[in-house]
């Protein structure tokens, strides 16, 4: 159990560090060219419509039995870094390139302080013999990086809503019961001596003073329960806001600080169609 | 006289008649003879015989023929015994025979549920148990060719006997310095030494400039960085000096055979020399340079570019010859005997010349020739084109023959160390192997993606493969399967024996080097000390 629990709190720690760096965009550019290129004859032809996206200015050319592809990269901030690949195919069958024949800004490119970059496809007639047909290249930029912060979001302090938090409500709400309470037993007294006391007289200047003492009960009862309410519902409402602020800052926490949560809670499930009922505790952790 | 006449056709008649029936005689005693002989009643025979021989008017031949059967009647009893006896040690050399194949049968049978046994052990992960039981296999059938039982017995080996080598990214590239230490390159740019013997492993790493090309060799270690970096560390892993660095990418480096010479090319055609005290001289050329070599005397450097010709330039002096072809040139190598130089290229040619840049012979395809490589012993030369046609040549530049069997292109050609069997990689991911013979003895079609490596063990009986497909895997000759060193899902990119023919090492994308025993060597080591079961695992794996 105890391994269980270790284990899952371990992987949830390991997938929150690295929930921290997300994929924030990706950008793909795809270059056909016929090709032959023992007879040096390179004519690529560029796909409409693709610039404007992360990799700009794409350029191939057919260099001293070599492919360059030039491309741009917007600049990238610290801790954001671009994952640059490259997948060609000829006549429709992938190629195999080995991983010592590309050259240049290829594979991670970390901090980009510069716009223009550059590959270089080398050792191309040594590894396929000839190359000849119709090649097609895709050039696929995926940049990674922390997504910027909503203000308010501290990643240092997760959110909370606990039990200390919530005990003024459960105080102000006593009050207000209380005070409610109050009201009916003041009511309950002016309604007594309006009842036992006011109508037993029969003259009116002896009872002229009850009067007064249950319409001044009244008034009491009056102030007493509305005051109740009010306090029971501006409780309630404030209650009820700062259980939907927390929620809503929970899930901004989650989204941008990664999903730490982990929850071990009590758990029991009573069986109704066999003797007993199971007991113990719950752990939940969220991929 | 007509009486006369009638008298004398009556004593025709008669003699005709009389003579009838000596005949009949003869022929029917001799028949019922022959009859009790085949009966095996040889007394009766005899009499039958001897009544043959009195019938009248026998002829010589006859009299022959009748001695004869009587001479075998008389021995009729010995030769029956000696049929007896040859029909009998006939049934017993059958029987013997039956025997000795039941006995094999079972014993193929016993090998395989051993084998079966060893496999299953060594998915429960107990691979000491799969190696004895697997042993057990293979000594029993030592002299027959059992695949399964073979692959069972180099499976064992090379699980129990496998060291991995962890790097934090796919290994591209690896070689040894000596006869046990090995370098691996990974595409993070980090390399790494290890030592099988001392276990001891050095990380050499600069992540300002990764390692793009590393060469080794008994002495030190020239390791090359993608930003042109050049520094030479000794085989503890510590540094001894930097050198001139290059301005553009370098493609290519090589060691001199002795001494510490070596030389760096890059892609703008800047080809340094450099031994221990630095750098030597600048050669140019002026177009990306993909091969750079020394020849078996050190005295000249091999220099292939992209400009249709290789240069040969002389170390000590400023002179140089060139190898011109009409078009790319795939492939330039020497003679390991020396003296020759072999070029192949895209026009068609392979060309054979001597150091001083003469011509002595072209070799001529169809098609552009991708590789042509020499025999070990330099008296022969294999061409192979982007067809799949390959041919052999005498160093005449005679055509000596043709093979059969690949129909695309060929991306590895290789000569058996001794020189006897020639091995190609086939770009449909098929190996063929010739021996004498214009048809191959071998084709191994089990790979699924390209081939990466092809390598022969020291001796020349192992041929190991490695793939994109993610595996590697031992044959002997014949193409039989005998280890499957790896099997992952990402390629292996290299792979080979080490110098004394007791490892193989392989390189794998996933991230790891892993160097396994040869299965031939365990078995020898094994045979001198044979595992050892308890009654336990006797009773477990029920063996006698």
């Amino acid at each position: 159990m105890f391994r269980i629990l270790l284990t899952g709190v371990l992987s949830s720690l390991a997938l929150c560090t690295l929930a921290q760096v997300q994929q924030l965009g990706t950008s793909v550019f795809r270059i056909e060219a016929e090709v032959n290129l023992l007879e040096d004859h390179f004519n690529a032809t560029e796909q409409p419509g693709q610039q404007g996206t992360m990799l700009r200015n794409v350029q191939t050319a057919w260099e001293k039995s070599d492919l360059v592809i030039d491309y741009e990269l917007p600049r990238s901030e610290d801790e954001q870094y671009y994952q640059v690949s490259l997948e060609v195919s000829l006549d429709g069958n992938k190629l195999l390139i080995h991983p010592d024949d590309l050259l240049g800004d290829v594979g991670s490119i970390v901090n980009n302080p510069v716009a223009a970059r550059q590959i270089i496809w080398t050792r191309l007639l040594d590894r396929y013999g000839q190359l000849a047909g119709n090649l097609s290249i895709e050039l696929t930029a995926v940049f990674w990086g922390k997504p910027s912060l909503p203000f308010g979001v501290d990643c240092a302090n997760m959110p909370t809503f606990s039990g200390k938090q919530k005990l003024m409500h459960y105080v102000i709400a006593g009050v207000g019961a209380a005070t409610l309470g109050a009201s009916f037993v003041v009511g309950n007294e002016a309604q007594d001596i309006y009842d036992n006391q006011y109508l037993a007289e029969s003259f009116e200047q002896a009872a002229e003073p009850f009067y007064q003492d249950a319409n001044d009960k009244r008034h009491q009862e009056l102030v007493l329960r509305y005051a109740g309410i009010t306090l029971l519902s501006l409780d309630a409402i404030w209650y009820v806001y700062r259980s939907i602020r927390y929620r809503q800052k929970l899930r901004t926490f989650e989204e941008f600080c990664g999903d730490s949560v982990v929850r071990i809670n009590p758990f029991y499930k009573s069986n109704y169609t066999d003797q007993g009922s199971q007991m113990g505790l719950k752990l939940t952790y969220r991929f | 006289m007509t009486k006369l006449i009638k008298a004398c056709l009556l004593l025709l008649c008669f003699i005709g008649v009389f003579a009838l029936s000596a005949q009949d005689c003869y022929d029917d005693y001799l028949r019922q003879g022959k009859q009790a002989y085949d009966d095996l009643q040889f007394e009766q025979a005899l009499n039958l015989f001897n009544a043959a021989r009195i019938c009248p008017d026998n002829l010589d031949t006859e009299f022959q023929e009748v001695a004869d059967w009587i001479t075998k009647a008389n021995n009729g009893y010995i030769d029956a015994i000696k049929a007896a006896r040859d029909a009998a040690l006939a049934s017993e050399e059958r029987a013997l025979k039956a025997q000795i194949e039941a006995e094999r049968q079972a014993t193929l049978s016993e090998a395989r549920r051993l084998a079966d046994l060893a496999n299953q052990e060594l998915v429960n992960g107990d691979e000491e148990e799969a190696l004895g039981l697997s042993y057990l296999a293979l000594s029993s059938v030592e002299a027959t060719a059992i695949e399964p039982v073979h692959l069972a017995f180099g499976n064992a080996v090379a699980r129990s006997s496998q060291v991995q080598i962890d790097h934090e990214a796919p290994v591209l590239d690896m070689g040894f310095t000596g006869i046990d230490q090995i370098w691996s390159r990974s595409s993070d740019g980090s390399v790494q030494l290890w030592d099988p013997q001392s276990e001891d492993i050095r990380t050499i790493s600069n992540p300002n400039d990764p390692a793009q090309i590393c060469v080794g060799n008994a002495d030190r270690l020239i390791r090359i960085g993608s930003r042109g970096g050049v520094q030479s560390y000794d085989l503890m892993g510590q540094p001894l000096k930097k050198f001139t660095s290059h301005e553009a990418p370098v493609l290519t480096a090589s060691l001199a055979p002795m001494g510490s010479t070596f030389a760096t090319a890059d892609r703008s055609g800047t080809i340094n020399l450099s031994d221990e005290t630095g750098l030597i001289k600048t050669l140019h050329e002026s177009d990306p340079v993909h091969q750079v070599g020394f020849t078996k005397d050190g005295s000249s450097i091999l220099v292939r570019s992209t400009s249709h010709r290789v240069r040969v330039f002389d170390v000590g002096g400023s002179s140089s010859v060139d190898l011109s072809h009409e078009a790319y040139i795939y492939q330039v190598s020497e003679s390991p005997v020396g003296g020759l130089l072999l070029t192949a290229g895209a026009d068609g040619k392979a060309v054979l010349w001597n150091q001083q840049g003469g011509k002595i012979a072209e070799m001529l395809h169809d098609h552009p020739v991708t590789h042509a490589v020499f025999s070990p012993d330099g008296g022969q030369i294999a061409t192979a084109d982007i067809s799949g046609n390959i041919s052999l040549w005498d160093v005449s530049g005679s055509r000596s023959k043709t093979l059969q069997g690949p129909a695309s292109k060929i991306v590895q050609l290789l000569w058996a160390p001794n020189g006897n069997r020639l091995t190609a990689a086939d770009d449909k991911h098929h190996v063929w192997t010739w021996e004498s013979e214009a048809t191959p003895v071998a084709v191994i079609d089990y790979h699924t993606a390209a081939i990466l490596s092809i390598a022969y063990s020291p001796n020349s009986d192992l041929l190991l493969t490695t793939s994109q497909d993610g595996s590697a895997w031992l044959w002997n000759n014949r193409g039989e399967a005998k280890m499957q060193i790896v099997e992952t899902d990402s390629p292996v990119y290299k792979g080979m024996f080490s110098p004394d023919g007791q490892r193989i090492v392989i390189a794998c994308a996933d991230h790891y080097l892993l160097s396994v025993k040869n299965p031939v060597i365990a078995y020898s080591e094994l045979k001198q000390s044979p595992p050892q079961f308890t009654a336990e695992q006797k009773v477990k794996f029920g063996l006698n």
